[in-house]
Formats: C-alpha cells, sequence, structure tokens
C-alpha cells in the first residue's frame, strides 16, 4: 500500500513537489508563531516571587543629580505616607518592578564570576511583598552601621555563583583588581539571605540571577533611592492619588512625584509583549488558512482527475474505507516530507541560537506543537476530497470519456 | 474577440466557485498585509503630521559618556546642558529645537484622575514641527525665557479636560501646577516620536533648575537643516564636535562621549539593532531584514497561487484538446488564459484594496497607535498587485502553453 502511494506521488512529483514546498514553508511559519508562545508560556508557569496586588509605585524626583541629603527628603517621604489612612505598610525599593530599566552588575565568589541584576532595598520589603526567604535571613536593624553592605541573593544567582557551597557570609564583591593599581576594591558586599527567584520584570521575562543589597534608612546617604511603594488597603480607588501626590509635594516641593500601581505596571508589559505575538499569530492563522484552503482545492481537482483510477478499484472490490484511507494517507504522506524538510531548517535556529525564542526547550515543544497542528491541518484538508472520492461509481468511472 | 475572452473567462470563473474563491482569498490576503505593512512603514518614515519636514531635520537623542578608564559607562537621552552647549551652537544648522521625552502628567478633577502626556519644549520646536492648530497660536521664545506658565494642549487633552468646549485661556492643572491654555492642536500620532504629546509646555516651568547643568537627562534635540544636502554638513559638524569639543563638568568621572544625529530611518535602525557606540547608525541591517521578511512571506501565497493555477490547468486539458482540435493556434489559447488571469488578479486587487482600507481603518480606531492615521501607499500596491500578476501569469499561463503545443488527441485525454 505505502510503495504504492510512493508510486503514485513519484508520477507527479513536480505539483507533489511544490506542495511540498507549501507545507515546509508553513511549518516554518507555524514553528516561528509557537516558538514565540511557547516562550512565553514556559516564562509564565514560573513563580514571579513577589505578590503585586495592591501594592502602588511611587517614583521620586529631585530634579537633579542626586545629592546625598535627599536621602532624609525620602525618609521623611515613606514616614509621611505611611501615616496616611489606606496605607498599610510602607517600603523602599530603587527600581520598580514591571519596568525595563534594569541594574546590573558583576557579581564574584573566588574565581566563579557572573552578571546578576541588583536592586536596593529597605528593611519593609520583604514582608510587604511576599518575598519567601529561603536560607538565612531578610534585611533588619541589626545591620545598621555596617561597614559592609548586607546583600541577599536569590536561588536563581546561588545556582550560578555558588553551586552547591553555602553562600551565607561569603563577600560577592569585586576583587581588587592586581593589574590595575588604580582600580580599587568595591565596597563589600556579604551574603546575608536567600530568596526565592525574583523576577523583576515580570512573568514574561527569561530569570536572571538577582540580589538586593540593603538600604540603610539613616541620615545622608551617598547611595540614591528613586521609588518608594505602598500596599493599600484592598478597594484603594485612584482617587486616593490626589491626596497621596499633595501630601508628597509638601513634604518636597521642588520634586516630582509620579504614581503607578503595579497591577497597572504588569498589565502594560504584559500588553506590551504580547501585542506582536497577537499580530503575527493572526497573520499566521490567516496565512494556514489560505495554505488549508488551496490544499483542499488541489486535492479535490486530483481526485477528480483519477475518476477512472478509483473506480477502476472500486469495480475490483476495493471498501470505501480503503478508498478514503487511500486519499487521505496520499495527503499525510506528502506532508511527512514537508514536515520533515520544515523541521531540518527549523532545528537549525536552536542550533546557532538564532534568539532567545528559539532555546531547545521551547523548540523541542513548538516543533511537537507545529507537527500536530500541520498534520491536523492536512487532515482537515483531506476530509472532502477523501470523502468524494468514495462517492464514485464504478459504473461512472468505466463509462468515463 | 477580448470581448468573447472576457466572457469565457468569467463564466470558467463562475463555474469552480470553490476554486475562484481560493484563489481571490489568497490574491486579497497577501495584498492586505502588504498593505498593511508598508501603510505602517510610511507613516513611520514619512509622517504627514507635525514632522512632515522630517527628511530636513536630524534627531540627536543619547548619549554616551565613558570613564577615563572606559571601565564605567551611562547611555541616556542626552541631558539639557550637552544639548544646549554642543547642538544649540551648531553653525551648518538653520534651526535648533530642544524637548523632553514625552512624561506623564496626572490631573484630579472633581475626584476624576485624567493622565495625560506632557512634553517640555522651548520655542523653536513650534517652528520645525508643522502642528495644525485649532485654537490660539503656540508659545514662544520669550515664554521660554521668562518661564511662562502657558501650554498648548491637544484635541485629545482638550476633550479630556474641557469636554471639546474652546479651551483658549482656560487653565489646567496638571502634577500640582497650573497653565493657562495658549493653543490647541490637532492629535499627533504616536509613531511621531519628536511630535507626539497632549500637552505641550515651557521647558522653564519645570519645578527645580537643575536639568541645566546635566549632561544625561531626558531632552533630545531637532536639528533643521538648511536643505538636504544640508544633512552631512551638520553630521559632519557635529561628529567634530563630539570627537573633540565636549566641554565635561566633571572630567575626572566622564571624559569620552558619543552620540548622533539621526534621520528617522537611522534612529529605527539603531533602537532595532540596538548599535548605540558609533556615530553612524547602520540601517543596512534594518533594510535587509525587512525585505528578506517580506519576501519570505510573499514566498507563501505566491507558492499557493501556482499550485491552484497549476492544478486548474490540468483540469481543463480537455477543453485545449477541443479548442485545439476545433483549430485555435497556441497564441490564441494562451491570450484566453492570460486575460483569465488578469481578470481574476484585478478581482483579487480590488477585494485587497477594499480589505486594506478596511483593516487600516479598524487598526487606525483600535487605539494600537494612539492617534494614527495610516495611509493605503499606492506604489506598493501596484508592486504586489504586478509581483501577483507574474507568479499568476508563469503558474497559469505557462502549463496553458505546454499544453496547447501537445496533439489534439493527447491533450482531449488529458495527458498533461
Amino acid at each position: 500500500m505505502f510503495r504504492h502511494i510512493l508510486k503514485l506521488m513519484w508520477n507527479k512529483k513536480r505539483l507533489n513537489g511544490l506542495i511540498i514546498l507549501e507545507i515546509a514553508i508553513s511549518f516554518l511559519v507555524v514553528f516561528a508563531v509557537t516558538s514565540v508562545g511557547v516562550h512565553y508560556g514556559l516564562l509564565y508557569l514560573h513563580p514571579l516571587g513577589f505578590e503585586y496586588e495592591n501594592t502602588w509605585g511611587i517614583r521620586m524626583h529631585s530634579g537633579g543629580p542626586w545629592e546625598p541629603e535627599d536621602a532624609l527628603v525620602v525618609k521623611q517621604a515613606m514616614r509621611v505616607v505611611g501615616e496616611l489612612d489606606p496605607v498599610e505598610d510602607v517600603a523602599g525599593m530603587n527600581i520598580a518592578p514591571f519596568r525595563n530599566s534594569v541594574w546590573s552588575s558583576t557579581v564574584h565568589n573566588g574565581d566563579r564570576t557572573t552578571q546578576a541584576m541588583f536592586n536596593r532595598a529597605t528593611d519593609g520589603l520583604a514582608e510587604m511583598i511576599g518575598l519567601q526567604v529561603v536560607e538565612g535571613r531578610w534585611f533588619g536593624p541589626e545591620d545598621d552601621g555596617l561597614d559592609w553592605v548586607p546583600v541577599v541573593i536569590d536561588e536563581q544567582l546561588r545556582e550560578e555563583l555558588f553551586g552547591d557551597e553555602d553562600p551565607l557570609g561569603k563577600d560577592i564583591s569585586e576583587p581588587e583588581d592586581d593589574l590595575e593599581p588604580f582600580h580599587p576594591k568595591d565596597t563589600e558586599r556579604r551574603v546575608v539571605g536567600v530568596i526565592a527567584d525574583f523576577r523583576q520584570r515580570g512573568e514574561l521575562h527569561p530569570l536572571r540571577p538577582y540580589a538586593f543589597a540593603r538600604y540603610e534608612l539613616g541620615g545622608p546617604n551617598e547611595r540614591h533611592m528613586n521609588s518608594i511603594h505602598i500596599k493599600v488597603r484592598p478597594g484603594t480607588t485612584a482617587a486616593f492619588e490626589e491626596e497621596l501626590l499633595d501630601t508628597l509635594q509638601a513634604v518636597a516641593p521642588t520634586w516630582e512625584f509620579s504614581v503607578k500601581p503595579w497591577s497597572d505596571a504588569r498589565e502594560q508589559m504584559i500588553e506590551g509583549l504580547l501585542t506582536p505575538l497577537m499580530v503575527m499569530a493572526t497573520i499566521a492563522a490567516f496565512l494556514m488558512l489560505m495554505v488549508g484552503l488551496g490544499l483542499l482545492g488541489v486535492l479535490w481537482q486530483n481526485v477528480a482527475r483519477r475518476t477512472q483510477e478509483i473506480g477502476l478499484r472500486r469495480a475490483m472490490g476495493a471498501a470505501a474505507r480503503r478508498i478514503h484511507n487511500q486519499i487521505t494517507g496520499e495527503l499525510l504522506i506528502i506532508a511527512s516530507f514537508g514536515v520533515v524538510g520544515g523541521a531540518l531548517v527549523a532545528v537549525q535556529f536552536p542550533i546557532v541560537g538564532a534568539s532567545q525564542f528559539f532555546t531547545w526547550e521551547t523548540s523541542i515543544w513548538s516543533l511537537g506543537v507545529s507537527v500536530v497542528l500541520i498534520y491536523l491541518l492536512a487532515f482537515v484538508c483531506a476530509l472532502y476530497p477523501s470523502w468524494f472520492a468514495t462517492r464514485i461509481e464504478p459504473a461512472d468511472a468505466l463509462h468515463y470519456e | 474577440m477580448l470581448k468573447n475572452y472576457v466572457k469565457l473567462a468569467i463564466k470558467v470563473l463562475l463555474r469552480r466557485k470553490f476554486f475562484t474563491f481560493i484563489s481571490l482569498f489568497g490574491i486579497s490576503f497577501t495584498l492586505i498585509v502588504l498593505m498593511v505593512v508598508s501603510a505602517f512603514i510610511d507613516h513611520l518614515l514619512k509622517p504627514s503630521g507635525p514632522e512632515k519636514r522630517s527628511d530636513n531635520f536630524l534627531l540627536v537623542h543619547m548619549l554616551i559618556l565613558k570613564s577615563p578608564d572606559r571601565r564605567s559607562s551611562s547611555q541616556s537621552s542626552p541631558g539639557y546642558r550637552f544639548l544646549d552647549r554642543h547642538v544649540r551652537t551648531l553653525q551648518s544648522a538653520e534651526k535648533v529645537a530642544v524637548f523632553s521625552g514625552s512624561q506623564k502628567a496626572t490631573s484630579f478633577q472633581e475626584g476624576r484622575k485624567i493622565v495625560s502626556t506632557v512634553r517640555l519644549t522651548d520655542g523653536v520646536y513650534w517652528q520645525i514641527l508643522d502642528f495644525d492648530f485649532l485654537e490660539g497660536a503656540p508659545f514662544n521664545s520669550a515664554d521660554e525665557r521668562d518661564g511662562n506658565f502657558v501650554a498648548v494642549i491637544s484635541e485629545a487633552a482638550r476633550i479630556k479636560f474641557f469636554a471639546g468646549d474652546p479651551a483658549l485661556g482656560r487653565s489646567i492643572d496638571f502634577n500640582g501646577q497650573s497653565f493657562r491654555v495658549v493653543g490647541v492642536v490637532d492629535n499627533v500620532s504616536h509613531l511621531e516620536d519628536s511630535a507626539y504629546s497632549e500637552i505641550w509646555v515651557p521647558i522653564s516651568t519645570s519645578r527645580s533648575t537643575a536639568y541645566r547643568h546635566q549632561m544625561l537627562g531626558e531632552f533630545d534635540a531637532l536639528v533643521l537643516a538648511r536643505n538636504r544636502d544640508g544633512l552631512a554638513k551638520i553630521k559632519e559638524e557635529f561628529r567634530a564636535v563630539i570627537e573633540s569639543g565636549v566641554d565635561f563638568p566633571d572630567p575626572k568621572r566622564y571624559n569620552w562621549a558619543m552620540s548622533g544625529a539621526d534621520t528617522k530611518l537611522e534612529r529605527i535602525a539603531r533602537e532595532v539593532v540596538d548599535d548605540h557606540n558609533q556615530f553612524e547608525a547602520r540601517t543596512g541591517v534594518l533594510l535587509a531584514v525587512v525585505f528578506g521578511a517580506m519576501l519570505l512571506f510573499m514566498l507563501l501565497p505566491a507558492i499557493n497561487l501556482i499550485n491552484i493555477n497549476v492544478s486548474r490547468i490540468l483540469e481543463r486539458s480537455s477543453e485545449i484538446g477541443i479548442r485545439k482540435a476545433f483549430g485555435a493556434s497556441s497564441r490564441t489559447l494562451i491570450g484566453q488564459f492570460i486575460v483569465e488571469n488578469v481578470i481574476l488578479t484585478a478581482l483579487g486587487g480590488v477585494v485587497g484594496f477594499v480589505g486594506s482600507f478596511i483593516v487600516l481603518d479598524v487598526v487606525g480606531s483600535s487605539g494600537l497607535v494612539p492617534y494614527a492615521e495610516f495611509h493605503v501607499n499606492f506604489r506598493i500596491f501596484a508592486y504586489g498587485i504586478a509581483l501577483i500578476l507574474f507568479f499568476g501569469v508563469l503558474s497559469g499561463v505557462y502549463p496553458a502553453w505546454k499544453m496547447s503545443r501537445l496533439h489534439p488527441v493527447e491533450a482531449l485525454r488529458g495527458r498533461a
């Protein structure tokens, strides 16, 4: 049966070649779109590492470069805002989540180095946004007045920098550079705790090693703190923003403040990433519809031309089901050639590492999804022509011409 | 004769409605995507709003500073100080405008929160960009010098703040400051990224004057050339300034700078290719990617069209045989198939054309790109039609021609 179908196909190699090419390209289109979808899907499944509901970010801008005295303004602002009625909690975190801006720095452990995303946070942050400490501790008042900076790293960074070693108490700052005598050693950054993976840019961004450095809310501070965050009572509306801004403006009349709920920032971030995917998916869906209709047409035409052949088989006693299987089988075999061709091209993407969307993990999923979708398309397209073929009466076929 | 061909073609197309539908769907869908993408690119590169003179200006929108040992670097939009000292002073420029990126402004009216975008600009800004004023006039350099609290707002802001009533002379409050409206302009598309905003106010109304001392900040500059040839001269002069003439306030911290004066295309190329470390942006890479993607996209519909056409012709082998038997020449037959293909392509073109208008209208009003108005690009449409015709003729007429050369008896039996 299989050899027979192959022989029939070979007889019309030019037309079948075009169909195989069409299916191979369709496969690549489906593969590209599903890769992006699978990439985001897998990322979305990983926990975020913090809670974002009812949390608002307040960006603060003095209008000029950071002066150490500005730290006192931030402290005052946090105190005053914390006293407002709907505010349950307030904490400082220099870079707000769900935004594209990141601060990254190289971290060291002996000979091992890696690039980590950094942030600064005050003591109250962990409790306010529900960070889960898995080892050691979060920052506290006992850290005041140290001559080194306490750091909390996430599990990803522990994995990359320490492996099985115990990270607690280790210094991860840049060691003194012997080759460049003018490059002084960084302030010591010592690990005091490990938290669950923290995903600053949200669910749709790849996991990166992450670390929080403690921000000491004391006197003047050389380091800057650009945003504070509040947890409001559930049900607090945007109307509270006016009171909030008025309060802040009274604390620092020359500063600029802007308020944004974390959930709004999150929605914007997700929308910004998914809109291009939606546009791509829509175009791909229409392309597949077009290809599907085209295949249906070609196959139908093919069946109509082979009335004699099919009629003869019927006359020789072939069951309708076998005719059906023949037509469907032919298209599925052609589709298989296309799928194999397309897949051979598709695996080149993860092999050369073309982009973040084509890692092996996503590609295996999206290859699978694409294979299923293309076979489904071929199968659906073959349904009507196969049925049509079974309706051919042997008598008609033998009368042909 | 031609009339007969047309009649015949229409009869044939109507006889196999399903095939006709598939061909039409393929042709018009390809055209629609082509049109929408090209309208988008057109809108981006050849703005029709306030940036309509974009061919004649350059944008300075980024600055990189590096420390003496080059180990630490900072990259952001330029600050006011840098633009004021090194861009406003360019001799070869006709005019230079300095303005901020768009920022969020929050207002409260009777407990209702209004979020709008605001941009800080100087007076020259209004001379380089051609806004359509519905009411009043722009503020000028004197307003900017004296720090007058005046604002130009867009039609959208007028609706948000004043329910669309005349706004001239009325005041609007945002971020805790109060401004008098001196002008109302038509809405600006989000893609005109130097012009886009909902509220414009003088730079000097900032709460603090710290911006005047910043090398890095959130300002951009538009440099208008006297004519198109002037662009190269401006670039050359600016490059010389960047390479040797930058005045660093704190040379121990930063003493090396890189920037660029970009056209619209160069600016996009810089963003896409993420190429900020050199003076000239590499537009070639961007163009290659875009054209490559378009070509790949066209490949699928083209093959689809060829497949359909080939099987359509095969089906008609007996018709060709009969016509041959009655003495039709190959030329006559080819003429007939060309007419058929042209009619099919024309029909697909009409559907695609109408479809493009509908899709562009839907995209325009969907708010995907705020206030954008997309226009159908007739040149691209003509290219699209020509391409489809080429594939149609290639795939429909070539097999027909081959068949027409067969012996009528062979053709009658359907041996292609």
